[in-house]
């Protein structure tokens, strides 16, 4: 697989901020890439520097094998769709989508054909004649997207494309530009805040935070297996311990957690005393109530704890459960066969116990 | 765009606003009657300008036109422009429309208006219709200013009141004025500085017996430059900067 | 509730009435003067005429509209052509550095532009600092004569309204969404096209408002040429004047104010249709 973008080295610094440092990214060809971070974490810079809108303070961008330092945004071959689309309020949805290919000096005859099959690809034909004002949120997002696509760009960056749209539109957006990108077969890059958005759309997801990369990963490598507490905590909830290790053997550790000894398995090479965080995340934490626990002969080994608060949401149910030493714990459970009625009392006592080698455990971050 | 050729151009358009005016403050302490030349700084003129009686005596009327005709026309504009925010009424497409008219027609249309009506109804020219005409196209200057500061607060504010048992007039009074403190005061000092400048209407609604100073100037202007004249010009402008400045003042705050 | 209608009705009844005696009834008392007859004891002699709408047609008449026209057109050019890259310039700036620069623009805004005329005799006045400059740099051997001519009532009409054009301009041009040019020039435009096809458009109604606020002022500012321009550079406003103040023709006077308030009525117009797109398309 080749690398339609290299990112190399960097750097970039505003009056005395340094927003990103030494970054270096490689991005293939065709693939679904987002960066996610919170604001300010420099995402939408880097955003910007591949675009052409800044110049990086130091390093290179390497855009289809060719370096593309000076090259001002409008001879790169990466399109934008923009935060809150910026579509040109004067002109109308065709006028928008023909811009690119007028700037071209393209034939006209072209350039109706390739609105029309971009108006198509969007289903806003019959909107053509609208202007921006007189479409829907959802509709003028389509709009920002055949605007920037028509052009036929390697790489189509994405700043925050949904983020000005509501919860379900947003839902069906998120379906729908994924199958965009399926059939066009284009390299996207889309910068967001929304771990949710990020995990179910990318095909690799690149978390960012304070100017620098904190992990490159498929979105289940990033879940499963996050490779410090930061991520771990902006991707998802998780349940944090912090704890020493007690003894090692050649693949497995041990740990003392809320007075309980668990022995698991040393993915990560942890060292006799060192500090380590284990977490384990709601979803894997199963709480046994005391008719189900009773006739176990492990249930000593298991933690216990009280329910304090039960959420129903649906398909789940979310536990806050308080251990005896005063931990907050969170809890989901599902409906499933094994398990029909989920339910909790407030004030009842349950035990918890998690699916070994489901936990991460993490050294101190320094 | 260039970043040094940007600076240089705002520059150069400050340069051309700027030089003249500096130019008349600078020669108004210029010891010399006539000469464009400099022949060293003196304070002369402006002693000349603080003994000049005749002179005093205009600037006191313009003064006080100026003053009554703001404070009426803040007063009247207030009003309007809050039964223009809060009322749905019969005419008010209408006084939406004479309120842009009398902003965007020139002054001198306005001028020979007022010099007609006057003159219909057999008012001789002087103090009153001096102070009318001038309480009348600050009117809209004052609506304007205040009314773009009530569209940017919250409505639910006056509902909130209302709810609480406050009328419409204790709305007024205690929510609405303390709020658009601000935007008065600016609408004040803006009616304040119109009317204290203006010529172009004085000029049809002033009687001989009743002077102020912009016709004042310009009668003299016609004649040259002259020194005293640049003091006087230079006290003038000070003024307006002063109110300018403690207009912009006040609107920021907030 | 007594009280709230009171208020109602002396809240919307002060401001109406005043502006119905003091300005709309002027404005109509304008209109039928233009139709009355100069009278010989009193000003006007009730029988209507259109006489003084026919008595336009004169060549002194028509050669003094042109040339108020040519005046007052130029004048706007010159200050659309200053008045836009400074504009331009001032809303790209930082918060801090343009609240400072705008301010520096409002004070010529608030201060008298009579004071203003009267400042630039010191400049081009044959001993003036102009002068003295120019032929230091020898870019001239003899004073140029500048003054009383209407060259320098230009220069004084382009210098009093500048303020009144870029203000507008200004209002508009911070408002602009410069993403838009981002965009532009992201789907292949360079910076002028982005320049010409985005933002002059956009800013269309700020052009059309700064314009409205120098074309009519630039016909009407008697006292300009009255103070910098000769006897040959009397424009409308002067003319109007004089009918008044001078000829005693009020109807002459009248009917001339009405064509000039009819010239306005159509640039409000196409303010008002430019006006109606940008809301369309930013509601």
């Amino acid at each position: 697989m080749n690398n339609v973008i290299k990112v190399r080295n960097i750097t970039k610094v505003y009056h005395d901020t340094v927003v990103l440092e030494s970054i270096n990214l490689d991005v293939n060809s065709g693939e679904f890439l987002t960066l996610l971070g919170p604001s300010g974490c420099g995402k939408t810079t880097l955003l910007r520097l591949i675009s052409g809108f800044e110049e990086p303070t130091a390093g290179s961008i390497m855009i289809n094998g060719r370096d593309v330092k000076g090259l001002p945004p409008h001879l790169r071959d990466v399109n934008t769709v923009f935060q809150s689309y910026a579509l040109f309020p004067h002109m109308t949805v065709y006028e928008n989508i023909a811009f690119g290919l007028k700037c071209k000096k393209l034939p006209k005859t072209e350039i109706a054909d390739r609105v029309q099959e971009a108006l198509a690809m969007v289903r806003l034909e019959k909107l053509a004649g609208r202007r921006p004002a007189q479409l829907s949120g959802g509709q003028q997002q389509r709009v920002a997207i055949a605007r920037a696509v028509v052009n036929k760009p390697l790489v189509l960056l994405l700043d925050e494309p949904l983020s000005a749209l509501d919860y379900s539109l947003r839902k069906n957006m998120q379906i729908e530009l994924k199958s965009l990108q399926r059939k066009l077969g284009i390299t996207f890059i889309l910068v967001t805040h929304d771990q949710e958005e990020a995990l179910s759309m990318s095909d690799r997801v690149v978390i960012m935070d304070e100017g620098i990369i904190q992990q490159v990963g498929t979105p289940r490598q990033i879940y499963e297996s996050p490779n410090s507490l930061h991520v771990a905590k902006f991707i998802g909830e998780a349940n944090i311990f912090e704890t020493e290790v007690l003894s090692v053997s050649e693949n497995h550790l041990q740990l003392r957690i809320e007075g309980k000894i668990f022995t698991l398995s040393n993915k990560r090479g942890a060292k006799l005393g060192q500090s380590v965080y284990m977490l384990v995340r709601p979803e894997d934490l199963r709480a046994w109530d005391k008719s189900e626990i009773i006739d176990r002969e492990d249930k000593d080994e298991l933690i216990q704890a009280t329910v304090e608060q039960v959420i129903y949401k649906g398909s789940t149910v979310d536990l806050i459960l308080r251990t005896a030493s005063g931990k907050r714990l969170s809890a989901t459970e599902f409906f499933d066969e094994d398990d029909e009625d989920l339910d909790y009392k407030i004030n009842e006592t349950v035990w918890v116990e998690w699916m070994p080698g489901w936990e991460v455990i993490l050294p101190y971050d320094e | 765009m260039n970043k040094s050729l940007s600076a240089s151009y705002l520059a150069f358009i400050y340069v051309i606003l700027y030089l003249p005016i500096l130019v008349l403050i600078v020669f108004s302490f210029n010891n010399s009657m006539f000469s464009g030349l400099w022949h060293g700084a003196t304070l002369k003129w402006y002693r000349e300008l603080f003994h000049d009686s005749g002179l005093q005596v205009i600037a006191i009327h313009s003064l006080i036109i100026s003053f009554l005709a703001s404070t009426v026309a803040t007063f009247i504009g207030l009003l309007g422009a809050v039964a223009l925010f809060k009322y749905q009424f019969f005419g008010k497409k209408l006084l939406n429309g004479v309120v842009f008219i009398m902003i965007v027609i020139p002054d001198l249309v306005l001028g020979i208006a007022f010099l007609i009506l006057f003159h219909a109804l057999n008012i001789s020219l002087g103090f009153w219709t001096l102070l009318l005409a001038h309480i009348t196209f600050c009117i809209p200057f004052v609506v304007v200013t205040i009314l773009s500061r009530i569209t940017g607060t919250d409505k639910n504010l006056f509902e909130a009141a209302k709810d609480l048992g406050a009328n419409d007039f204790i709305v007024f009074s205690k929510i609405i004025v303390p709020m658009l403190i601000p935007g008065i005061v600016a609408a004040w000092l803006l009616s304040f500085t119109l009317s204290f400048d203006d010529v172009v209407i004085s000029t049809f609604v002033s009687g001989p017996d009743f002077q102020i100073l912009p016709l004042y100037i310009f009668s003299q202007v016609k004649l040259g430059v002259t020194p005293e004249l640049n003091a006087l010009c230079s006290v003038i402008l000070l003024l307006t900067v002063v109110m300018a400045l403690i207009a912009q003042m006040v609107l920021k705050k907030k | 509730m007594m009280s709230n209608r009171l208020f109602k009705i002396i809240a919307i009844n002060i401001i109406f009435i005043w502006l119905a005696v003091l300005a709309l009834l002027p404005f109509i008392m304008v209109v039928v003067a233009s139709f009355l007859q100069q009278g010989d004891e009193n000003l006007f002699n009730w029988h209507l005429t259109v006489i003084n709408y026919t008595q336009l047609i004169n060549p002194i008449f028509l050669h003094i509209f042109w040339r108020s026209l040519v005046v007052s057109v130029i004048t706007t050019i010159l200050c659309l052509a200053l008045g836009y890259p400074f504009a331009y310039i001032l809303a790209q700036l930082s918060e801090k550095l343009r609240l400072a620069c705008l301010f520096l623009i409002i004070i010529p805004f608030w201060t008298s532009s009579l004071i203003r005329s009267y400042a630039i005799i010191t400049i081009l006045k044959t001993q003036g600092l102009l002068n003295q400059l120019l032929l230091t740099l020898h870019l001239i051997h003899q004073p140029l004569h500048i003054l009383y001519t209407q060259y320098a009532s230009q220069v004084g009409l382009v210098y009093s309204l500048l303020p009144f054009m870029v203000l507008p301009l200004y209002a508009t041009l911070e408002k602009f969404d410069w993403r838009l040019v981002d965009a532009a020039r992201d789907l292949g435009a360079n910076r002028l096209r982005a320049f010409w096809q985005i933002v002059v458009p956009i800013s269309a109604p700020g052009i059309i408002a700064g314009v409205m606020l120098v074309l009519l002022p630039a016909m009407t500012l008697f006292y300009i040429p009255e103070i910098l321009g000769g006897a040959k550079s009397i424009l409308l406003g002067n003319l109007i004047k004089n009918q008044f103040l001078e000829g005693q023709n009020w109807p002459l006077g009248s009917s001339i104010s009405i064509v000039l308030t009819f010239f306005m009525a159509l640039l409000i117009g196409v303010y008002w249709k430019f006006n109606k797109n940008k809301k369309q398309v930013l509601i």
